[in-house]
């Protein structure tokens, strides 16, 4: 097997707020490898969308990326300087976010947004088109992403344009500069199911025809199995566990991600009552020691309150518990 | 000029008489919004957004409405709580029309009517304690004093999962779960028989949302409510509901039973629906195709069928002729010039 494009290793980022310090991110390790897609899943607060800033080195003070590595292309971004992870953004990585409503500026062209980066990186830093084949180039991107009439369209403002095809135009940017790695933080949740179902149909396309590896942010299982080749499920800022999408809803093995899977109401499934968690989520300033989910876990045993290890029950399926560290449990 | 559409199809005589057992009863309802677009423009334009629905809830059921943003199906909720009024057609609660009763007739209706929204953050005034929040409806429905009322409060409390130490705390100090709850609770107090459910779960997170599903079932089990819910979350609705509609632009393109919506599924739009929405579940089969292209205006609606732009079936008639809204038994109703034709032959794709 190659070498993984993106992987990182003891990830963690912490805010630093007056009233202490919050744990965002507390170690997190996973990996990409090319062509590959894989989706990160989980509920508010649990760090998926400041782990794809991380990624991006995109966390502003008082947020810290203060331990860990990511190795991307065999180089860890986080030693790059700024001028360096502003080439790299873009051009290497590029980064979808959930509202297009607000990632286009209303006071500019969809045209203008669009040629940007390709005159910044492509003509500017890499010389690889020419400054007056950008018109051409920007057309192309409309007309790759599905937007009708790109001769017309690039000369309208966004609010010319709706949702699902801003996001259609937000792709066409992220994608023009032919990225290895397309980071999607919640890509469809501002817009309607059969335009989400579009938008998912184009990534999908943009994918095979591209090659691009994604890495998808999301609360949606249901989208997780219609997008991911694998899984990561985050929990309080750690991952509970990573698996191949199909092994993970059929064969779940952390307590977290079976109680997370039979909460979700799913068409064509009766059940008088869905499953439910008790309590909340922890704070993330002051976690439960060990493993964050044990205060709500069922299972819950006294080694829980050490940090699990991450064990490998299955190729490539990987859970943090003490249900599956065979010698720990048996000990206690 | 731009003329108001003219009252084109009566479905249902006006007279008819409405069955015991539907709490609720709609028939051939619109409401139709002005706008006029631009400062000086002179042009009235007018959004369509209920246009002909047609459609009754029994006593003790949920029934459900699915749609994508702008088909209607908050107008509709509004409507029957009888917060605005219909351009026309009636809705009929307990046999009675809204449009004759009164200012302070309605005002009681009210009572007999609780309301949930998506946000807990803007329908709870930040400004009042919990305890505030639920006593005003009972204040102003007059419904208990003193002592009576810190134990309807207590109670209803209880009920929701909420303890008696958070009566004193503001809406700011509980998370979006136990906001909800608390909105619950306003509805709670006043014991009504019919509960519109607007996008109850859509703030919330999947594990804290299935904790308010959960609850708003356990509350209909035990006080025997009558539930709307509307979300355009297909999941949701199918989950919470004995019957289902399907709107889209302004009007409901099919209703039928949740098995059978579930299992024959005839309005391609219905079948575009449950192609589009995504299932957690790696083996569950998909069918139907995604459609092509966006949901239209509601302000000039495609002629004909609505669908038609959209739809991979569609024939001439469909751009003229407004399909029928009609029952194809067992209460399935479809609006479609092809229902027979496209029965059983549905094109199975994964």
């Amino acid at each position: 097997m190659s070498e993984p494009l993106l992987k990182v290793q003891g990830l963690k980022t912490y805010f630093f707020l007056e009233r202490g310090v919050v744990k965002a991110v507390d170690g997190v390790d996973f990996e990409i490898k090319k062509g590959e897609t894989l989706g990160v899943v989980g509920e508010t607060g649990c760090g998926k969308s400041v782990t794809a800033l991380s990624i991006m080195r995109l966390i502003l003070s008082p947020g810290k990326i203060v331990e860990g590595k990511i190795i991307f292309e065999g180089e860890d971004l986080l030693k790059k300087s700024s001028e360096e992870m502003r080439k790299i953004r873009g051009t290497k990585i590029a980064m979808i976010f959930q509202d297009p409503h607000t990632s286009l500026d209303p006071v500019f062209t969809v045209g203008s947004q669009i040629a940007e980066p390709i005159e910044l990186h492509q003509v500017e830093e890499q010389h690889l088109i020419k400054a007056e084949e950008v018109p051409r180039k920007v057309v192309e991107m409309l007309k790759l992403v599905g937007i009708p009439d790109p001769e017309q369209r690039v000369t309208e403002y966004p609010h010319q344009f709706s949702g699902g095809m801003k996001q259609r135009a937000m792709i066409g940017m992220m994608v023009s500069c032919n990225p290895a790695m397309l980071i999607a933080d919640e890509p469809t949740t501002a817009v309607d199911v059969t335009i989400q179902a579009q938008i998912l149909d184009l990534m999908r396309e943009l994918r095979r025809k591209l090659g691009t590896s994604i890495l998808i942010i999301t609360h949606n299982l249901g989208l997780i199995v219609e997008m991911c080749d694998r899984v990561a499920v985050m929990y309080a800022g750690n991952i509970v566990e990573q698996a191949d999408t199909l092994t993970l809803f059929e064969n779940p093995a952390h307590p977290y991600t079976r109680a997370l899977l039979a909460a979700v109401p799913k068409v064509g499934v009766d059940r008088r009552d869905l499953e439910t968690i008790p309590g909340m989520v922890p704070s993330l300033i002051h976690p439960p020691p060990g493993c964050k989910f044990h205060p709500r876990c069922p299972h819950a045993m006294d080694v829980c309150r050490k940090f699990p290890e991450t064990v490998e029950v299955g190729k490539g399926h990987f859970v943090n518990c003490h249900l599956y560290c065979k010698g720990e449990a048996g000990a206690d | 000029m731009a003329k108001k559409p003219k009252n084109d199809q009566k479905l249902v005589e006006k007279n008819a008489k409405i069955p015991e057992e539907h709490l609720v009863e709609i028939r051939n309802l619109k409401k139709y919004f002005e706008t006029k677009r631009g400062i000086f423009a002179r042009e009235k334009k007018w959004v369509h957004a209920v246009d002909n629905v047609n459609f009754y809830i029994r006593r003790g059921e949920t029934f459900g409405l699915v749609g994508e943003s702008g088909s209607g199906k908050t107008t509709i909720g509004k409507l029957v709580l009888g917060l605005i009024m219909p351009t026309s057609g009636e809705i009929y609660f307990k046999g009675r029309n809204l449009a004759e009763f009164g200012k302070e007739e309605l005002r009681k209706l009210r009572k007999n009517m609780g309301v949930l929204y998506q946000h807990p953050q803007s329908s709870l005034n930040p400004r009042m304690t919990v305890h505030t929040l639920l006593s005003r409806p009972i204040d102003i429905h007059n419904i208990a004093k003193g002592e009576e009322k810190e134990r309807i409060i207590l109670r209803v409390l209880d009920e929701v999962g909420l303890d008696s130490q958070q009566l004193d705390r503001y809406p700011h100090e509980f998370s979006g779960g136990q906001q909800q709850r608390i909105a619950i609770g306003r509805v709670l107090v006043l014991n009504p028989e019919f509960v519109v459910l607007d996008e109850p779960t859509s703030a919330l997170d999947v594990s804290v949302q299935a904790h308010i599903l959960n609850l708003l079932r356990e509350l209909q089990r035990k006080f025997g409510f009558t539930y709307l819910i509307i979300s355009h979350d297909l999941n949701i609705v199918e989950h919470m509901s004995e019957r289902i509609g399907v709107m889209y632009v302004g009007k409901i393109a099919e209703l039928a039973d949740k098995k059978e919506m579930r299992d024959n599924p005839l309005h391609p739009y219905t079948r575009a629906l449950l192609a589009a929405v995504p299932i957690a579940d790696p083996k569950y089969k998909r069918t139907g195709i995604v459609p092509k292209g966006e949901v239209p205006s509601a302000i000039n609606p495609p002629p004909g069928c609505r669908f038609h732009p959209r739809c991979p079936f569609a024939k001439p008639i469909c751009k003229e002729v407004e399909p029928e809204f009609k029952d194809v038994g067992g209460g399935h109703y479809v609006a479609c010039h092809f229902v027979e034709s496209l029965n059983h032959r549905w094109p199975s794709l994964t």
